[in-house]
C-alpha cells in the first residue's frame, strides 16, 4: 500500500503523541510508585489514598493515547481505509501529536508532587484532598496541550471533516 | 535533579510513614504521669516499641529500655537497607552510632563495676562490630586492660584519655574520645562524599557542638590548653578564636568570642542556669539541642533530598532519648513535673 | 441556610458536688462541645479567681482497666481469632454489626463490676496461660538445641563426654575456617600442647570443633579462643550421638504438642464466654474515661466549678433545663452570644440530600464560623461537572448501580459508606442524563437503538468546538457565582469597602465588555472604567495578575470539554478495536467481547476517577477561592456514643 507523505506525516505525529506521553507517564507513575510501595511497607491499610495519588500522573499517557487515536482516525488508519492526506494537514497532525507529547511530561512533576503527598498522608490521612489538587495542579499545561491539539485538529479538519 | 529526587523518595515515604506512627502529644502527656514500667509498657501500645517489649518489661526497668533501644537498633538497621546509594555516610553514621553505643555501655559498666550477666544482654545488634567482639570485654580486669582490648579498632585513641580518667575518675572524657572518634571519622568522611551537602551541615554542627562542650567542660574543670587537644576534632573554624585565648579567658568570657557564631545566642540564654547552678551541663543542654534543630531545619528546606531522612533519624533519637528519660525516672521515683522538667529542661523537641 | 449552625456559648457554674452529675447530664445531651478553661486562667481577671481544675483521680484507675481488658481481649484473639469480613463485603454486603443490649452502667458501679470481671476471668486463664508460656519455652529450648545439634550432626561422638569431668573439659564450638590456625597457635601456647583440637568443616565456610585440655586450662583457654571468633556451643545434658539426641527431642515436641493443644482450648472456651462481655465494658469505660477527662477542661475554686463550652442555638432551652434539673436549681447556666475573638466550633447544617456533600466539603477544610457552607453550590456543580466529563450513559448507569449496592449495603451501618453512595448515585443519575443527550452509550456502541439515537442532542466528537464553547461559559458562570456569593456575604456582614474592592470589578467588566462589542460603545466604557477603577483601587499592583488569574481560571474549564472527549474517545476506540476482532470467526468474537467489556471497564474506571478529581479540583481551585474561609473548628460534643452497646 502506497502512503502519501501527508498521512504518513500524520502517523509519526500519533507515533510522537504516544510514545512521549508514555515515557513521561511512566516516569510520574514511577516515581509516584515508588513513594508508594514505601508507605505501604508500612502501612497497608493507606493503600486506597495511596492509589488515587499514583494514578494521577497516568492521565497524561491517556492523553498522549487520546491524540494518536484522533490522529489515526482522521487519516483513515482505524477504520480500514487510509484517505489521500493532504501534506499540509499532516504538518498539522504532526504539530498536534507534538504538542500532545511535550505537554505531558507535566506528568513526571504531577508523579513527584504525588510521591510526597503519599509521605504526607502517610503521616496524617486528612490531609489526602489537599494533596490531590496540589498533584492535579499540574497536570492543567497537560490538559491544555490536549486542547491545543484538538484545536488543530478541528481547525484542519483533521477532526469531524 | 530527577535521579537525586527518585533516589530519596523510597525512603523519604517510608519514613514520612513512620513519623505517622510517632508518639503523639497527647500520649506523651499521659506518658509523663508514668511511675512504673508497667504503665509505660501499656502505653505504648500500638506503637513501633511494643512488638519488642517483652513480659519482663513490664516489671523492670531495665528490660523496657533494652526493648526500646532494641527496636531503634532495628529501626536503623532497616533504614539503613533503604538508604540510596550516594547516601553512604548517612548508612555509616546508622552502624557507627551502635558501636559507640555498645562501647559505652560497656565503659560504663566497666566504671560503675556492674554485673558481667546484666552487661551480657545489654550490647544490641546493628554496629559494624558483632556483639560477640564486645562480649569479650567482659573479661576485661579494670580500665586500662579494656582499653587495651580496643587495639586495632579505631577507638584504641580512648588509651589517650585513662592518665585523665585515673585521676579525677570521671567518665567524661573517655565517652568524648568516643564521642569525637565517631564524629571525626564521620566528618572526615562527608567532606569528600559528593551530593550530600545537608547531611554534611548536619554533621558540622555534631562537630562543632562536640568541641564546644570540650572546651566548656575543660574550662570549668580549671584545665590547659595543651590538655584537651588529644579530645577535640580538627578542621573546625569557629573554635580557632577560643583556642588562641583559651588559657587567658574564663568561662564568661570565651563566650563573646562566640558572637558571629549561631551558638552564641542559646549559650548566652543558658548563662544564667550555669551561674544557678555552677554546673556546664547547663550549656551542653542548649548544644545538644541545636542538633535538632538543624535536622528540622534541613527538613523543611529540602523536602525532596535526604531533608526528610536526616529530619527523621533525629527526631526519632529524641522521641528514644525522652522515652528512656521517662523510664529511668520511674526508677528514682520522680514526680510527674519532674519528669516533665527534667526531659523538657533538655529542649529537646518532641517530634 | 449557607452558614454552619449557629452556636452560642454556655457558662456554667456549679456547686462542686453536683459536677459529676451535670457532666452526666451534659454527655446525655450530647449537644455540648466544651472548652477548655486552663487556656485563660493565666490571664487576669481569671487569674486570681480560678485554678486548674485536676484530672479527676478515676482516669488513672479507668486506664489500668483498660489495659486489662486489653490484654485479655488480645490473648482471646490470639487464640480465638474473631472472623473478618473482607473488603468488598465489608463494603458492599456487610452482616448487620454485632449490637449487645445492656442497661446503662457507670460510676461507681462500672469500676466495681470490671474489677470484678478482670478477676474472675484472669483466674479462668491464670493457670493454662502460665503453662503455655513454660510449654512454649520448652519448645523453643529444645528447638534451640535441635538446631545446635544439627550443626555438630558430623561429630561421632557421645555428648555425655561434652563438659568437665575429673581431669579434663571437653567443648565443642564453631569458628571461621579461616581461623583455625591461629586457634591451633593459642591452644598451643596456654596448654603446653596437652591439648586434642578436632575439626569438621559444615556449610557456610565454618568449622565445627571439638576442643579437650586439662581442667584446669580451660578457664583460660576459652575466653581466649572468644576473642579469636570461637563461639561455644553449649550442649550440656545431652545424651548420646547427635543423632540420637535429636530423635528424642523430637518426640518430646511431640508431646508437649498435644499438652499444647489442651491448654489452648481452655482458653478458646473462656474466649467463647467472655469476650462480649469484656467488650461491652470496654465501651462502657470509654465513655467513663471521656466523660472524667473532660474535667480537665474545667475550672475551680473553692467549692465551685467552672465550666464553658459551645451549644447549638436550637439546643440551649432543652439543655438549661436538664443541667437546672439534674442540679436542683443549684448552679448558674449562663448563655451569651460569641464575639470576635472567639474560636467558635462549626457543624456543618444542610439538608438531607446535600448533607451527603459535606463529605466533599470537609475533604477540603471545614468552613469559618462566620465563613459560607458552600455545600449547597458544591454538590449541584460536582454533579455537573462528573457528568460532563464522563459523558457516557451506561457508564452512568454502572456509577449508579455501585452507589446504589453502597447505600444498601455498607452504608446500612456506616455513615460515610453511605453518603459515597449517595454521592456516587447522584452522579450516575447526572451522567446518564448528559451522557443520553450527548449520545454516549458505551461510545457509538447503543446509538444503534433507534430510540436512544432520538435523545441525541450534540455530538462531542464531531461538534468539538461548540463543547469547547459549553465548557466555558459554564466555567465563566461558576466563577461568577463564586464572586457574587463573596459580594453579597461581604455586604450582608457589613464589610461594604471589602466587597467593592474584591472581585466585584470582574462583575463589571462583563457586561462592559458585552455592551462594548455589541455596538453600544458609550454604555460600555461606562462599565469597563467603572470595573478598571474598582479594580486599581483594590488590587494595585498586583492589577494585572488579577485579569490573568481570572483569565487562567476560565480556561481551566476547558478541561470539562478535554476531558469529556477524553471518555468518547477512548470508549470509541474499544468499539473499533473490538469491531476489527469480531469479524475474524468465532475465536476473534470472544475476544472481541472481552476487549469489549474490559476496554469499557476500565474507560469508566480510569475517566470516572479522573472526573471525580478534577471536578473537586475546579471547585476547590477555581471556585473556593473565590470566597471560601476554611480553618475552622469541627464541633465534637461531649456524647454518648456507643458502637456494640444497646441501652435497654
Amino acid at each position: 500500500m502506497e502512503l502519501s507523505s501527508g498521512a504518513i506525516l500524520a502517523i509519526i505525529g500519533a507515533a510522537i503523541s504516544m510514545g512521549l506521553a508514555a515515557i513521561a507517564s511512566g516516569i510520574g507513575v514511577g516515581l509516584a510508585g515508588v513513594a508508594g510501595a514505601g508507605v505501604i511497607s508500612e502501612d497497608p491499610k493507606k493503600f486506597g489514598p495511596v492509589l488515587v495519588l499514583q494514578a494521577l500522573p497516568q492521565t497524561q499517557g491517556i492523553y498522549g493515547f487520546l491524540g494518536a487515536v484522533l490522529i489515526l482516525i482522521g487519516v483513515g488508519v482505524l477504520g480500514g481505509v487510509v484517505k489521500e492526506i493532504p501534506i499540509g494537514m499532516g504538518y498539522a497532525a504532526l504539530g498536534g501529536g507534538i504538542v500532545i507529547g511535550l505537554s505531558s511530561f507535566t506528568a513526571v512533576a504531577q508523579g513527584a508532587i504525588a510521591a510526597s503527598g503519599m509521605g504526607a498522608v502517610a503521616k496524617r490521612p486528612e490531609t489526602f484532598g489537599q494533596a490531590v489538587v496540589l498533584a492535579v495542579m499540574a497536570e492543567t499545561f497537560a490538559i491544555f496541550g490536549l486542547l491545543i491539539a484538538i484545536l488543530i485538529f478541528v481547525g484542519t479538519k483533521i477532526m469531524g471533516g | 535533579m530527577i535521579r537525586d529526587v527518585l533516589s530519596y523518595l523510597y525512603v523519604n515515604a517510608t519514613v514520612m510513614a513512620k513519623e505517622g506512627k510517632f508518639i503523639s502529644a497527647g500520649r506523651w502527656d499521659d506518658l509523663w504521669g508514668c511511675t512504673s514500667p508497667g504503665e509505660i509498657a501499656s502505653l505504648l501500645e500500638g506503637t513501633d516499641y511494643f512488638p519488642y517489649l517483652s513480659e519482663a518489661a513490664v516489671h523492670e526497668a531495665r528490660a523496657l529500655e533494652k526493648a526500646i533501644l532494641e527496636e531503634f537498633s532495628a529501626l536503623g538497621q532497616e533504614i539503613s537497607k533503604i538508604i540510596p546509594k550516594g547516601a553512604w555516610p548517612i548508612r555509616e553514621y546508622l552502624l557507627k552510632k551502635w558501636d559507640v553505643i555498645n562501647l559505652r555501655t560497656a565503659l560504663r559498666g566497666m566504671h560503675g563495676g556492674l554485673q558481667k550477666e546484666h552487661l551480657m544482654d545489654s550490647f544490641l545488634e546493628g554496629g559494624e562490630l558483632n556483639v560477640t567482639f564486645f562480649k569479650s570485654f567482659l573479661d576485661a580486669e579494670g580500665m586500662d586492660d579494656f582499653v587495651a582490648l580496643l587495639t586495632g579498632t579505631p577507638y584504641q585513641v580512648l588509651g589517650e584519655g585513662l592518665a585523665r580518667y585515673h585521676e579525677t575518675h570521671n567518665l567524661f572524657f573517655l565517652e568524648s574520645l568516643l564521642d569525637k572518634v565517631f564524629w571525626e571519622d564521620l566528618w572526615t568522611k562527608v567532606l569528600k562524599a559528593r551530593g550530600i551537602k545537608e547531611f554534611r551541615e548536619f554533621v558540622e554542627v555534631c562537630v562543632e557542638t562536640h568541641n564546644l562542650k570540650i572546651i566548656l567542660r575543660a574550662k570549668s574543670d580549671g584545665l590547659l590548653r595543651e590538655d584537651i587537644d588529644p579530645f577535640l576534632i580538627p578542621e573546625c573554624a569557629i573554635i580557632d578564636k577560643l583556642l588562641s585565648t583559651f588559657d587567658e579567658e574564663d568561662l564568661p568570657g570565651l563566650l563573646p568570642l562566640l558572637e558571629e557564631t549561631p551558638y552564641f545566642e542559646p549559650l548566652v540564654g543558658a548563662q544564667h542556669e550555669y551561674e544557678r547552678t555552677g554546673s556546664v551541663v547547663a550549656f551542653e543542654e542548649v548544644l545538644d539541642s541545636q542538633a535538632l534543630n538543624k535536622a528540622q531545619d534541613i527538613r523543611r528546606k529540602k523536602p525532596f533530598g535526604p531533608g526528610p531522612l536526616i529530619g527523621f533519624l533525629v527526631s526519632k533519637e529524641t522521641e528514644v532519648k525522652n522515652l528512656l528519660a521517662i523510664v529511668r525516672s520511674t526508677e528514682v521515683d520522680l514526680s510527674r513535673d519532674e519528669v516533665r522538667e527534667s526531659v523538657m529542661r533538655k529542649k529537646w523537641k518532641l517530634p | 441556610m449557607l452558614r454552619p449552625t449557629r452556636m452560642k456559648k454556655l457558662q456554667i457554674l456549679a456547686l462542686e458536688g453536683y459536677r459529676d452529675t451535670i457532666v452526666k447530664g451534659l454527655q446525655g445531651l450530647g449537644t455540648v462541645h466544651l472548652t477548655d478553661y486552663s487556656e485563660k486562667l493565666s490571664d487576669p481577671p481569671w487569674k486570681d479567681l480560678l485554678q486548674p481544675h485536676p484530672l479527676s483521680p478515676h482516669v488513672r484507675k479507668i486506664a489500668t482497666q483498660n489495659i486489662a481488658l486489653n490484654r485479655l481481649l488480645d490473648l482471646f484473639e490470639r487464640y480465638d481469632p474473631e472472623a473478618r469480613e473482607g473488603f468488598f463485603k465489608a463494603v458492599f454486603a456487610p452482616l448487620p454489626p454485632k449490637k449487645l443490649e445492656s442497661r446503662e452502667v457507670f460510676g461507681a458501679e462500672l469500676i466495681e463490676t470490671v474489677d470484678g470481671i478482670v478477676e474472675k476471668v484472669e483466674g479462668e486463664v491464670e493457670n493454662p496461660v502460665k503453662d503455655l508460656e513454660k510449654i512454649e519455652e520448652e519448645i523453643a529450648e529444645l528447638r534451640r538445641s535441635r538446631g545446635l545439634l544439627e550443626l555438630v550432626l558430623s561429630l561421632e561422638i557421645d555428648l555425655r563426654d561434652v563438659g568437665e569431668s575429673d581431669y579434663l573439659s571437653v567443648s565443642i564450638g564453631i569458628a571461621p575456617k579461616e581461623a583455625l590456625e591461629s586457634i591451633r597457635e593459642r591452644i598451643e601456647d596456654l596448654t603446653d600442647n596437652t591439648y586434642y583440637l578436632g575439626a569438621r568443616e559444615t556449610t557456610e565456610n565454618k568449622l565445627v570443633t571439638v576442643i579437650i585440655c586439662l581442667k584446669e586450662h580451660a578457664s583460660t583457654v576459652l575466653p581466649n579462643l572468644r576473642r579469636l571468633n570461637w563461639e561455644r556451643i553449649e550442649l550440656e545434658g545431652q545424651e548420646g550421638k547427635p543423632q540420637e539426641a535429636i530423635d528424642s527431642i523430637d518426640t518430646r515436641l511431640m508431646e508437649l504438642g498435644q499438652d499444647k493443644t489442651e491448654k489452648e482450648q481452655i482458653i478458646v472456651d473462656a474466649a467463647r464466654r467472655w469476650r462480649d462481655e469484656l467488650k461491652k465494658y470496654q465501651e462502657f469505660l470509654m465513655i467513663e474515661r471521656q466523660r472524667q477527662e473532660s474535667q480537665t477542661k474545667f475550672a475551680r475554686m473553692e467549692h465551685i466549678v467552672a465550666l464553658e463550652g459551645w451549644i447549638p442555638q436550637h439546643s440551649v432551652t432543652r439543655a438549661v433545663e436538664e443541667i437546672q434539673g439534674v442540679s436542683n436549681g443549684a448552679c448558674v447556666v449562663d448563655i451569651s452570644d460569641p464575639d470576635d475573638k472567639d474560636d467558635v466550633p462549626v457543624q456543618l447544617k444542610n439538608p438531607k440530600f446535600f448533607k451527603s456533600f459535606e463529605l466533599l466539603t470537609r475533604l477540603y477544610g471545614l468552613p469559618s464560623y462566620n465563613g459560607v457552607d458552600p455545600t449547597l453550590f458544591l454538590a449541584p456543580g460536582f454533579l455537573l461537572f462528573f457528568s460532563i466529563m464522563l459523558t457516557d450513559a451506561l457508564y452512568g448507569v454502572i456509577a449508579l448501580v455501585l452507589g446504589m449496592s453502597l447505600i444498601r449495603g455498607g452504608g446500612r451501618y456506616n455513615e460515610a459508606i453511605k453518603d459515597g453512595g449517595i454521592i456516587l448515585s447522584s452522579a450516575g443519575v447526572a451522567t446518564i442524563i448528559i451522557g443520553a443527550l450527548s449520545g454516549g452509550w458505551f461510545g457509538g456502541f447503543g446509538l444503534r437503538v433507534p430510540v436512544l439515537a432520538a435523545l441525541q442532542v450534540f455530538d462531542p466528537m464531531v461538534q468539538v468546538t461548540t463543547f469547547l464553547l459549553i465548557a466555558l461559559i459554564i466555567g465563566l458562570t461558576h466563577v461568577n457565582i463564586g464572586v457574587v456569593i463573596n459580594v453579597v456575604d461581604r455586604l450582608k456582614t457589613g464589610q461594604v469597602w471589602k466587597a467593592m474592592s474584591g472581585n466585584l470589578w470582574f462583575l463589571f467588566i462583563q457586561p462592559g465588555l458585552f455592551f462594548f462589542l455589541t455596538g453600544h460603545k458609550s454604555l460600555g466604557y461606562i462599565f469597563i472604567v467603572i470595573s478598571l477603577m474598582l479594580l486599581f483601587a483594590g488590587h494595585k499592583a498586583m492589577s494585572m495578575f488579577q485579569v490573568t488569574g481570572f483569565m487562567g481560571d476560565i480556561l481551566s474549564y476547558a478541561r470539562l470539554m478535554a476531558l469529556g472527549l477524553c471518555t468518547t474517545g477512548i470508549a470509541m476506540t474499544v468499539n473499533v478495536l473490538a469491531g476489527m476482532l469480531s469479524v475474524v470467526g468465532a475465536i476473534g468474537t470472544i475476544f472481541a467481547v472481552i476487549i469489549f467489556l474490559f476496554g469499557h471497564l476500565f474507560n469508566f474506571l480510569i475517566n470516572a476517577m479522573g472526573a471525580f478529581v478534577h471536578g473537586l479540583r475546579l471547585h476547590y481551585v477555581e471556585f473556593f477561592t473565590k470566597f471560601y474561609q476554611s480553618g475552622g473548628t469541627e464541633f465534637k460534643p461531649l456524647e454518648m456514643r456507643f458502637d456494640i452497646v444497646e441501652i435497654k
